[in-house]
């Protein structure tokens, strides 16, 4: 059969088919993702299995890392520029812990959200290991089904701890408070905060203090989506209804959301649902999205101060998303960042130096990246990419800030430019394609006097949808393209000035 | 056992005597020929009133033009072609449906059915595409017609069935396989509240139809007597098939077969019947629990007569919740006693020929109440309820199901002229000696028809010609379709140029309704995404028949979405399948799709391979090409095994690998991917998914069009993509890549203890487990607050939990597992007397605090009863041997009522030195202060409970040894 082949094949062709490739953007022209900000794979003992499940920072140099076996290891050495395997030391700091996936660092102990509840761990007669493991929060239920995650996030500005759980599946709430986001006050009280939750792949905040998660594509989520946590409010997947009588402070159930409709329809029905902040297109973007972190270096980290990194595990990617505030909710633009990390991104975490920590793993779950597990830290060079910095929309457009003047010239051709938009279905069943699509018209590109930013105005924009914007021909004045010349932003409200 | 084969013979029936001997339908010369009102009363079936086509009600029914190509669905489906001869030429403009072959008939379909259909085929099976006979006739003379071709067609019969039991497992097994694998496709959902589907096949009343046996023998291969395909097969086993054909006759009542004693009581094993005095005693059809007249704590004692002609090899099995047993001539057989939830226990015999006594005693102690006894004889695949072959007394046979109904030779002889001269052997095969009946029938042929008249005329229409002629119920839109499409052939018959592939094609489609599940050129099969503005309110509606249809179709693995769960598409298929398979899957049938409940039924060679070339033709070649290799093939092979596995791209992640199952999602298998799917096919869905199956979740490999992997083949991705199909090629042959099949993951406790909070099968959610150095094990239940299992050598085996998702409980790894006492050890009681609370933990308010590791790492565990002090709960491995456990626990003061629960068992026995036996399988010993343990009844069975009451501190300790 094999051979029958050889005979009939005239010509190899090579890579012909990465040009038609539907989520795959263009070969990198010029510079890459990695000139701008490099990874340095940090070697790992042979016997450690660092699936890092979350990642937390110690006083003098030392990281904490968590990992969905169950151990917490302590690392020494994981700054150093030329990171080698006789220079990081790992020290198992806990073991036989299930699935951490929250790690926060407070007074001398190590707070670890397992599946079932959230710890204490301390060290009482230092000798660098756990010897107290005080259960902290258990105000939830576990059953056994292995979509029962339970993320942890880093404190809010009231010290509160915040857990999101997963759903018992991905239809179901069999379980109390599956599909919840819960507070945890450092008394350790359990706070129901907000429903809807589906099945989350990471939590964290952004710089205002505010909590954002990612959910995953599925029942009521047509795609991976990033969310903003608002106590009292529900952010879409009605299985969670049934512990509104275990949360008496979350007050009546919202209406339950019509299956097959859409976000803008059932937003002005339920007061209680908040809008996704940003979609991540499937599988443009990712399939699988996961960890947040916030740049919050003040520039160390590059031009995207403040603006959140987003993790998606299947493509092994991160992802940027840059907000704003359109009618009192969060609304913005996603953005490709870096893509080949090693494993499955899942858990991240950035220093006050602007080093961003990427852990992964891909059991379970495939990736794109094919280690098993990895550890990586990216660093920014120092040099700026040329990309656009953030969408801001206006009533008939949107403005794009670029991080350098860009070439009147094109940026300044409505040709340099297409756009797309759609929506998801609103639905019971499982994920949703892009639908309802429109092509609106680019009819002006204004630059501005800086040459920084360019004014779109587009006939016209379509509430509720996601306005895919490609800017295939705009150049920057060295007359290089962008770096990433997609942007997807989820317009819920179009702003009224 | 070896005892039963000396058992006599007795009895010298054979299995064929059971049924009607030939002699006797002889001897009853007489048939009482009962007037319709006689009749037994024949169960009627739901539907529409005219014949229903399923492609053209879907399709069809609403058309207002171009009205002749869904009137050629009807003259194929109809099979009006069978009388009127098609002009030349015409053929290939229509799908005949051949009619059901007769030849036994009377071997599957009842008499009385036969004879109550005859009289009204829409009546009886509304729907149906057979048409009404002898409608021009004066009543009595239709009746007599209808019975002598009902005498004639039960004549064919070569063996009469038997009533078979099914217990309630089987019937709710057929129901979740009718509506799984794909029968509902066609057929509706027939669970009540379904939404009615306009076009769905209906079904009549099976029960009504067929025996047990005959149905599961359709079920089995539709095609022997449906040659057409309309009634695909299933490729059902044998088990399955008689699962379903018990849920078709789940409402059938069958006559007492089995005499029962009734008791009342509470026991903990079945005690000894024949010494006791019934409540009640009576007969029932069959193993029927209902017979008991209260819900629970009572027991039963069937007993019957097995009659076998020569000796068999049986399994017999009890399924039972709570106790059961079962013996053959007071032999016991199976012994599944004792209290225990629904489960099943099987034990093989052999038993010689003759008269057999069954004794089945059953007993109940509280909760779910199951019991079904079951056979398989040798040789067969499919369990029975042993209930089918049991009668009343000792020298009673079977009862036959077609006992009522006496063949009359001479009224059979008179139905056979019938059935030739009446139209009946135009359309139904029915072969005498290999020698198929003729039809004597000569209709005009399709050139000469008159529209509007003759068999589709109304009886009342006055346009029905000669009287012989059968009528059809058609609706109004059928009779103008099929008066299209006879206008249509009738003009220039000979000119008509042939069909184009592609309307060959979709007649194919529409005839064996292949759009059911699929679609294609965007007709047919489900779209649930589907939107359009139906009623132009400028928002998007949901197509409606998507709507419908969407529910009958499940996967196995509901994150997989709609990709999961629907048939594929078969846009493409042509150029996307190997001809040979193509082929296969038409003709064969295949469950490829792990993941998709519903199978490719198998369609009949005949009906469906000329698809094959018409699909190959419209299907555009993919533009893509295998890279020849680069390397010697061998190391490429290895290099596509690496890829292929978790080292590589980690396709075995989600794709089986040779039936062994992937962690993640359960992908079609990679071992049938080269022998299914063609390699330009391969080769561009690797490098770009999307371009294939819009919305699959089939990630890209390739990035950008790069691998990630530099290392291999050069990084060179259409070299990486043939090197995985090369080394696929070697199907079921390949080496298996890396990360196929666990490896087992052993927690060893070496110096110290080994900690593992997992979910841990008999110690919950919550669960702690330790393993201590010197092998002896725990699982502590931090729910409940209490030390679930003990046992001994290795401790846990983490792959599980760690090498797929996380899913499920992991058992001990190690032996002699002892289960301790269930729910919360500690409790405030009144006195010794009150009984053990049923709350949980935390619903007692119960708190767990955590623990500590002492110096040796060995943790102890903490908790809050009532207010903040800690008990504290040191589990320390007692070294030796059969090392044991010594649990010693400190209670806080102020704890005046409260009571400590040691153990619950079935039999607690005093020993020396304040030890107790449990159960036989334990030793253990309790103190605390100057308390006395106390062993007491309790509700799951004895109790061993002690004081634990202190003003200050006390310390408790419990021993255990085994």
């Amino acid at each position: 059969m094999q051979r029958l082949f050889f005979l009939s094949l005239l010509l190899a062709l090579a890579t012909p088919f990465a040009a038609r490739a539907a989520d795959a953007p263009k070969p990198p022209a010029g510079p890459t993702e990695a000139d701008y900000y490099p990874l340095t794979t940090l070697p790992l003992p042979k016997d450690v299995v660092l699936e890092i499940g979350a990642i937390e920072l110690l006083p003098k140099d030392r990281i904490a890392f968590s990992t969905r076996r169950g151990d917490i290891y302590l690392v020494d050495g994981a700054y150093d520029p030329q990171p080698s395997a006789d220079k990081l030391k790992f020290t198992l700091f806990a073991s036989g812990l299930h699935e951490v996936l929250g790690l926060v660092y407070r007074d001398g102990a190590l707070y670890a959200t397992q599946r079932g509840e959230m710890t204490k761990l301390t060290d009482k007669d230092g000798d660098g290991r756990a010897d107290e493991f005080r259960t902290f929060a258990d105000g939830w239920g576990i059953n056994g089904d292995y979509h029962e995650y339970a993320f942890g996030s880093a404190p809010d500005k009231n010290g509160d701890m915040w857990v999101v759980l997963c759903l018992t599946g991905s239809f179901n709430s069999a379980s109390k408070f599956r599909g919840w986001a819960l507070r945890i006050t450092p008394e350790g009280k359990v706070i129901p905060t907000t429903s809807g939750i589906r099945s989350p792949g990471g939590i964290g905040l952004n710089a205002e203090g505010e909590m954002f998660y990612t959910d995953n594509q599925g029942p009521w989520n047509g795609s991976c989506v990033l969310k903003h946590l608002v106590p009292g409010k529900f952010v879409g997947h009605p299985a969670s209804f049934a512990w509104y009588g275990d949360a008496p402070k979350m007050g009546k159930v919202p209406q339950e959301p019509e299956s097959g409709s859409r976000w803008a329809a059932e937003l002005k029905k339920i007061p209680e649902l908040v809008p996704p902040a940003c979609w991540f297109p499937y599988p443009k973007m990712g399939q699988s999205a996961s960890g947040i972190v916030c740049d919050l270096s003040g520039g160390k980290f590059g031009p995207f101060a403040e603006q959140l990194f987003v993790g998606d595990q299947s493509h092994s990617t991160i992802m940027r998303v840059a907000l704003e505030k359109v009618n009192g909710a969060y609304q913005g633009a996603c953005f490709p960042f870096r893509q080949g990390f090693a494993s499955g991104t899942l858990a991240m975490r950035e220093d006050a130096e602007g080093r961003m920590f990427v852990g992964g793993t891909n059991r379970g779950w495939g990736s794109r990246g094919t280690a098993p597990f990895a550890l990586e830290r990216m660093q920014w060079t120092g040099k700026t990419p040329f990309e656009v910095h953030h969408m801001k929309a206006l009533p008939d457009g949107f403005e794009l800030v670029f991080t350098e003047p860009v070439d009147p010239k094109t940026a300044g051709d409505v040709k340099s430019y297409f756009m797309k938009t759609y929506t998801y279905i609103y639905q019971s069943s499982y994920g949703s394609p892009e639908v309802d699509h429109t092509e609106p018209a680019i009819t002006k590109a204004e630059v501005s006097q800086d040459g920084k930013s360019v004014r779109l105005t587009i006939d016209k924009l379509v509430e509720g949808h996601v306005h895919e914007l490609t800017m295939a021909g705009v150049r920057n004045q060295a007359a290089l393209p962008l770096l990433h010349a997609e942007a997807y932003y989820t317009l819920n409200y179009i702003p009224k000035k | 056992m070896k005892s039963l084969c000396t058992l006599a013979l007795a009895c010298v029936l054979t299995s064929s005597l059971w049924a009607a001997a030939p002699e006797e339908k002889a001897r009853t010369s007489r048939a009482i020929v009962p007037k319709p009102t006689d009749a037994p009363k024949v169960p009627v079936g739901k539907g529409p009133d005219h014949a229903l086509v399923a492609a053209y009600e879907r399709f069809h029914a609403a058309k207002t033009s171009g009205l002749d190509e869904g009137g050629r669905l009807l003259l194929g489906d109809l099979n009006c072609t069978s009388c009127h001869a098609v002009p030349g030429g015409l053929g290939d403009w229509v799908n005949v449906k051949k009619a059901p072959l007769l030849t036994t008939v009377g071997d599957r379909v009842r008499p009385e059915w036969i004879r109550a259909y005859l009289m009204g085929p829409q009546h009886i099976k509304p729907g149906t595409t057979m048409p009404d006979l002898f409608v021009d006739l004066a009543r009595n003379d239709k009746i007599h017609r209808v019975e002598a071709l009902t005498h004639f067609l039960a004549s064919t019969a070569t063996e009469a069935q038997t009533d078979a039991f099914f217990d309630g497992g089987a019937i709710k097994r057929g129901e979740t396989q009718f509506h799984e694998l794909g029968c509902a496709a066609c057929h509706n959902s027939q669970k009540s509240g379904a939404k009615p589907v306009p076009f769905a096949v209906p079904l009549g009343v099976p029960a009504a139809k067929y025996t047990h046996a005959s149905l599961a023998a359709f079920l089995r291969d539709p095609l022997q007597v449906r040659p057409s395909g309309r009634m695909p097969g299933l490729n059902l086993n044998e088990q399955d098939a008689s699962d379903i054909a018990a849920y078709f006759l789940k409402g059938t009542k069958a006559d007492p077969n089995l005499n029962y004693t009734y008791y009342e009581g509470k026991w903990e094993r079945l005690p000894k019947f024949d010494q006791m005095k019934p409540v009640a005693s009576g007969t029932s059809a069959g193993f029927d629990v209902s017979v008991a007249k209260q819900k629970n704590n009572f027991g039963l004692r069937f007993e019957a007569y097995l009659t076998l002609t020569k000796e068999e090899r049986c399994v017999f099995r009890l399924k039972s919740d709570d106790g059961a047993k079962l013996y053959i001539d007071d032999i016991l057989i199976c012994d599944y006693d004792g209290i225990h939830p629904a489960g099943e226990k099987e034990a093989k015999a052999s038993l010689k020929p003759g008269v057999h006594r069954v004794v089945v005693e059953y007993f109940d102690a509280g909760g779910q109440v199951e019991l079904a006894a079951d056979v398989r004889f040798a040789g067969k695949q499919a369990w029975q309820s042993l209930a089918t072959f049991l009668t009343l007394t000792a020298d009673a046979k079977p009862k036959s199901t077609q006992s009522e109904f006496k063949i009359d030779p001479k009224l059979a002889i008179e139905g056979k002229r019938i059935f030739e001269n009446s139209g009946c052997a135009s359309c139904h095969e029915l072969k005498q000696n290999d020698k198929k009946l003729a039809s004597t029938l000569k209709p005009p042929a399709l050139k000469d028809l008159r529209l509007g008249e003759g068999c589709i005329a109304s009886a009342e229409s006055g346009k029905r010609g000669a009287s012989a002629v059968p009528r059809y119920a058609l609706s109004p839109g059928q009779q103008k379709s099929l008066d299209a499409a006879i206008t249509w052939a009738k003009a220039s018959a000979d000119s008509k140029p042939q069909p184009s592939a592609k309307q060959r094609m979709a007649h194919t489609f529409a005839a064996l309704n292949c759009y059911a599940c699929h679609q294609r050129d965007g007709v047919g099969g489900v779209d649930p995404n589907k939107t359009e503005d139906l009623d132009d309110d400028g928002v998007p509606d949901r197509d409606p028949t998507s709507e419908l249809l969407s529910p009958l179709f499940v996967g196995t693995t509901p994150e997989m979405g709609d990709e999961g769960r629907l048939p594929p598409r078969l846009d493409g298929v042509g150029a996307k399948l190997t001809e040979a398979y193509l082929k296969h899957v038409l003709d064969k049938g295949s469950k490829d799709r792990p993941y998709v409940k519903t199978m490719m039924p198998r369609f009949g060679g005949g009906n469906v391979l000329p698809l094959v070339p018409l699909l190959a033709q419209l299907d555009k070649p993919i533009d893509a090409k295998l890279a020849p290799l680069a390397g010697p093939e061998a190391r490429t092979k290895a290099d596509g095994r690496m890829l292929v596995g978790t080292k590589g791209f980690g396709c075995v992640k989600c794709h089986m690998f040779d039936k062994q199952k992937a962690e993640g999602i359960q992908g079609i298998d990679l071992t049938i991917v080269t022998k299914r799917v063609r390699p330009e096919w391969f080769v561009k869905y690797v490098m770009d998914p999307q371009s294939l199956r819009p919305g699959t979740r089939m990630p890209t490999i390739f990035p950008s069009g790069v691998s990630p992997l530099k290392e291999t083949l050069g990084g060179d991705p259409a070299q990486q993509v043939a090197a995985m199909w090369s080394f696929l090629s070697d199907g079921n042959k390949a080496a298996v890549p890396i990360g196929v099949g666990g490896q087992p993951i052993e927690l060893v406790a070496d110096k110290e203890p080994v900690i593992y909070r997992n979910f841990i099968q008999g110690a919950g959610v919550r669960a702690i487990g330790v393993g201590y150095p010197q092998k002896v094990n725990l699982a502590f239940d931090a729910d409940e607050l209490r030390p679930a299992l003990l046992w001994h050598g290795a401790f846990i085996d983490a792959a599980k939990h760690w090498t797929g998702r996380g899913s499920g409980f992991q058992g001990p790894l190690g032996d002699e597992v002892l289960t301790l006492a269930p729910g919360p050890n500690f409790a405030k009681l009144k006195d010794d007397k009150e009984p053990w609370p049923t709350k949980t933990a935390r619903e007692l308010g119960y708190r767990f605090l955590g623990y500590t590791l002492n110096e040796s790492r060995r943790p102890i565990f903490e908790y809050s009863l009532i207010g903040d002090n800690a008990v504290v709960d040191d589990c320390q491995p007692v070294a030796g041997k059969r090392p044991g456990m010594l649990r010693k626990i400190s209670l806080p003061s102020g704890n005046a009522g409260l009571w400590f629960r040691a153990a619950v068992a079935k039999s607690i026995k005093p020993l020396a030195d304040d030890w107790y036996e449990i159960d036989g399988l334990y030793r253990m010993r309790v103190t605390c202060g100057e308390s006395r343990p106390v062993v007491r009844s309790g509700s799951q069975g004895q109790e061993l409970i002690i004081s634990a009451t202190a003003t200050k501190g006390v310390t408790l300790t419990q021993e255990f040894a085994w």
